[in-house]
């Protein structure tokens, strides 16, 4: 590897040796201390590569050894400068490139904001540009310790910044600060947010007016924010506590024995547009779906940057009459049912009773499922005065 | 002569290469063989090469054969190497 770092360096040629002696060539280079190296025999001749030293001391075994050494090739850094002697504006635009291309990277081109919601990038942006950093600016010129406490001092709202720069990207970083309110407390009652049975009523806080067994609705006071002392309302708090219930969940669903289904018939329509920016150039197929009733499927192929390749896929459907078992269209009812109920309950509900009725339509061709859910929640809602 | 010399390299235990003048040649796997203490190649092409030793000739039969380096004293072999032979000279047979 080094050695040939160096032959790079200094410069490396590529010989032909022919001759009829040329083995004999080879063992007096090798005494004589010639570097001589991948050697390679090639019909009647060696290839191989040596130094530009090694070739000037070649000519006399060379002699001796009645061979001819031709330079079939120049490398390295010697032979590189002096090509590029030769075309000199090649290699002073190289120079120049090199220039440019540092000073270019001097200054800042790109500023990326990120971390705060309370102040805008736009509005960071115009307050960063009087403090020296902006788009344009000498990429060292600006203090970026300097600019960051200078952004904390403009914006109170903001609890850290930091800036760093890599390359030409300045990168800041922003901190919001976040302000933690205790919950208010004020006065008021717990009410029945849906009527219900109740099953559990604890007052932590209040005085509790509804006991177990108690049918409420909704709006009815279950916990009252009055502090009581010997009979007397002593003051008003804010009424707090657990009020459990047993409520009801009601949902139909509905099946049909006998339906019209939309089936594909098989037959196909396929549109192919362009669309270069907002402009869309249609290629090939029709400008709009060739069947009444269809589903469709868009495919799309990035070609360039800003240019699209679009499929759309037309597939023609059919309407058919359907006829399915009675027990397939109470088992879709039911699911049907099932869906709206899961629905309808709110998060840590604890179901603990499920019931389904089934009835039927006049015709007889709709099934309607009913299902009747019993759970235990929470129904308290705090109302303040 | 080599005789004696072979057991006054065994009494003193000295390496057999340097008091018998042999080559001593290093072979890395079938892709690469060194050569040192050798008296010049003989004959080379891309299937063979042919050595000289203090006693003797080494062939080396391979194919796409080249010689990485040549020195005074070291030669290295590259390529599919395929076998090595031995060959004494006439003289000191």
């Amino acid at each position: 590897m080094i050695d040939r770092l160096f032959a790079h360096f200094f410069g490396y040629l590529i010989v032909s040796v022919s001759g009829k002696d040329r083995v004999r060539f080879l063992n007096a280079c090798a005494t004589k201390g010639i570097p001589q190296w991948a050697v390679r025999t090639r019909s009647n001749s060696i290839l191989m590569y040596t130094s530009i030293a090694g070739f000037k001391a070649m000519r006399r075994p060379a002699r001796q050894q009645r061979c001819e050494v031709r330079v079939l090739g120049r490398h390295g850094l010697p032979f590189m400068l002096q090509r590029m002697q030769r075309r000199a504006t090649f290699s002073w635009g190289a120079v120049f490139f090199v220039l440019l291309l540092w000073f270019l990277s001097s200054f800042v081109w790109f500023i990326e904001i990120e971390g705060s919601e309370t102040v805008t990038t736009a509005e960071l942006g115009a307050y960063m540009r009087t403090q020296g950093l902006y788009v344009g600016a000498w990429r060292t010129s600006p203090d970026l310790d300097g600019v960051a406490s200078a952004i904390l001092r403009e914006y109170p709202e903001l609890v850290w910044a930091g800036i760093s720069i890599a390359g030409s990207r300045v990168h800041v970083k922003l901190v919001d600060k976040v302000v933690v309110t205790p919950p208010l407390r004020m006065p008021g009652d717990v009410v029945a947010a849906k009527s219900g049975v109740l099953i559990k009523v604890i007052a932590t806080s209040g005085q509790a007016v509804a006991t177990n067994g108690q049918t409420v609705s909704p709006g009815q006071i279950l916990i009252r924010g009055e502090v009581v002392i010997e009979e007397q309302v002593a003051g008003q708090v804010m009424a707090e506590g657990i009020v459990e219930a047993r409520v009801w969940y009601e949902a139909f669903g509905h099946a049909q024995v006998s339906r019209s289904v939309q089936r594909p018939t098989g037959i196909l329509a396929v549109t192919e547009v362009v669309r270069v920016g907002i402009r869309e150039f249609f290629v090939a197929g029709a400008r709009v779906s060739p069947f009444e009733l269809y589903e469709s499927t868009v495919a799309k192929r990035i070609l360039l940057p800003g240019v699209e390749h679009i499929t759309i896929t037309y597939r023609e459907l059919a309407l058919e009459n359907e006829v399915v078992s009675v027990e397939v269209a109470r088992l879709e009812a039911a699911g049907n049912a099932k869906a709206m109920i899961n629905e309808l309950l709110p998060e840590h509900t604890v179901v603990v009773d499920k019931k389904l009725t089934e009835q039927w339509s006049l015709d007889g061709n709709t099934v309607t499922v009913r299902v009747l859910v019993e759970a235990h929640e929470d129904i308290g809602q705090f109302i303040p005065y | 002569m080599p005789s004696l010399k072979n057991l006054i390299g065994a009494v003193v235990d000295l390496p057999r290469d340097l008091v018998l003048n042999l080559p001593r040649i290093t072979l890395v796997g079938d892709l690469q063989l060194v050569i040192e203490n050798h008296r010049g190649i003989e004959d080379f092409d891309g299937s063979y090469v042919r050595i000289a030793l203090e006693r003797g000739t080494l062939v080396i039969n391979g194919d796409d054969l080249t010689l990485r380096s040549i020195h005074a004293d070291e030669i290295v072999v590259d390529g599919s190497i395929k076998a090595l032979l031995f060959e004494e000279d006439a003289n000191d047979r």
